[in-house]
């Protein structure tokens, strides 16, 4: 059916003339859009810079509080070496350090481990693990199994050297 | 009748464009008014098309392909245009704004004015029936939408253009002979 059929033809022909009005040669295809490489999306373009510069602010700061206050990452990290030891290290405890390293070392040996805050009790469960007992001169208890009792530390069943309150 | 295109080939896409470029800015400048504004979505709608074009099936017609995917993307940029003149709005908390470009209105005739003032799919199906001479079945089609529909848009977008050009009603619907059928069938 054709368009002049249904009684509409002075809306046709005022269209027909408005937009024959209209200028008729294409753009050449060398210069359509089409042709072009493809742009980023409209986000990009729009939020592709602030989103760079943020992130480049975010590590600009970020370094500088990493050069400011690197005591920050010191207590993390001294806090973890503390509680970090080596499975095979060996236990000193540090009252008894300066008597039983050696007999001829002296005190300075036995300062590093009086002054660790870690619980010494705890190298006393731990006798045969110690080569110190080993060299120590004393005759009786150095194996430390069995011989805990004819020790002289009543305190410690499973320290057969000699402790520092025994003199 | 012109050589059929072929899929995918890049001098067919080219000689495509050149030939219905003109239709497509004509149909669009009914729907939006705005020639600058018709030509971007033309060459939006080129865009899309190449990328589709190793697709095409060369049995439907070509310029009713492309007229579809403009139309479309008319009816997008008409979206867009909507969303932004809210935001302009808020932006202003409600003052008044300082209105269209004289020099934009001075160009525009009553008729492009009453055009655009329509639904885009009306006006884009008023435009091609009216001016290219699409059939309401093609446009249908084109639309996706029944026939019947095509013919009632077209009647309300007559009567609407009228309305506003201050012509007289037509005495009878638009339509083919089936949809004078069918508009009685609905009365009965």
């Amino acid at each position: 059916m054709r368009p002049e059929e249904d009684g509409s033809e002075e809306l046709q022909s005022r269209l027909r003339a408005e937009l024959d009005a209209l200028p008729r040669a294409p753009p050449r295809p060398a210069q359509a859009r089409y042709q072009l490489p493809p742009v980023p999306s409209s986000f990009a373009r729009r939020f592709g810079p602030t989103l760079a510069g943020a992130a480049a602010a975010i590590l600009v700061i970020g370094s500088a509080a990493a050069v400011i206050h690197p005591s920050i990452f010191n207590l993390h990290s001294a806090g973890a070496r503390q509680n970090v030891r080596p499975p095979d290290a060996p236990v000193v405890p540090a009252a008894s350090a300066s008597p039983t390293v050696s007999p001829h070392s002296g005190p300075t040996q036995a300062e590093p481990e009086a002054g660790s805050p870690e619980p010494q009790p705890e190298t006393s469960e731990k006798p045969e693990s110690s080569p110190e007992p080993e060299a120590s001169p004393t005759p009786s208890g150095e194996s430390g199994s069995g011989d805990s009792s004819a020790s002289g530390d009543g305190g410690s069943t499973a320290n057969p050297s000699p402790s520092p309150t025994d003199h | 009748m012109a050589d059929p295109y072929s899929p995918g080939s890049s001098e067919d896409f080219d000689r495509l464009y050149r030939d219905t470029y003109p239709q497509l800015v004509r149909t669009l400048y009914g729907v939006l008014g705005d020639l600058a504004a018709a030509e971007d979505c033309v060459q939006d709608a080129f865009v899309r098309a190449y990328k589709a074009w190793p697709r095409f099936r060369p049995e439907r017609p070509a310029a009713a392909w492309l007229h579809q995917i403009a139309v479309n993307t008319a009816i997008s940029y008409r979206r867009k245009q909507r969303l932004r003149e809210v935001g302009e709005l808020l932006k202003r908390l409600g003052r008044p704004g300082a209105g269209q470009d004289p020099a934009d209105l001075a160009g525009r005739s009553e008729l492009i004015d009453a055009l655009t003032a329509q639904p885009p799919k009306r006006a884009a199906a008023f435009v091609l029936r009216h001016y290219h001479g699409y059939s309401n079945r093609e446009l249908a089609s084109m639309f996706g939408v029944s026939e019947r529909s095509v013919n009632e848009w077209q009647r309300r977008t007559a009567d609407n253009l009228r309305a506003r050009l201050g012509g007289s009603p037509l005495p009878i619907s638009g339509g083919s002979r089936v949809d004078l059928l069918l508009e009685q069938m609905d009365e009965a």
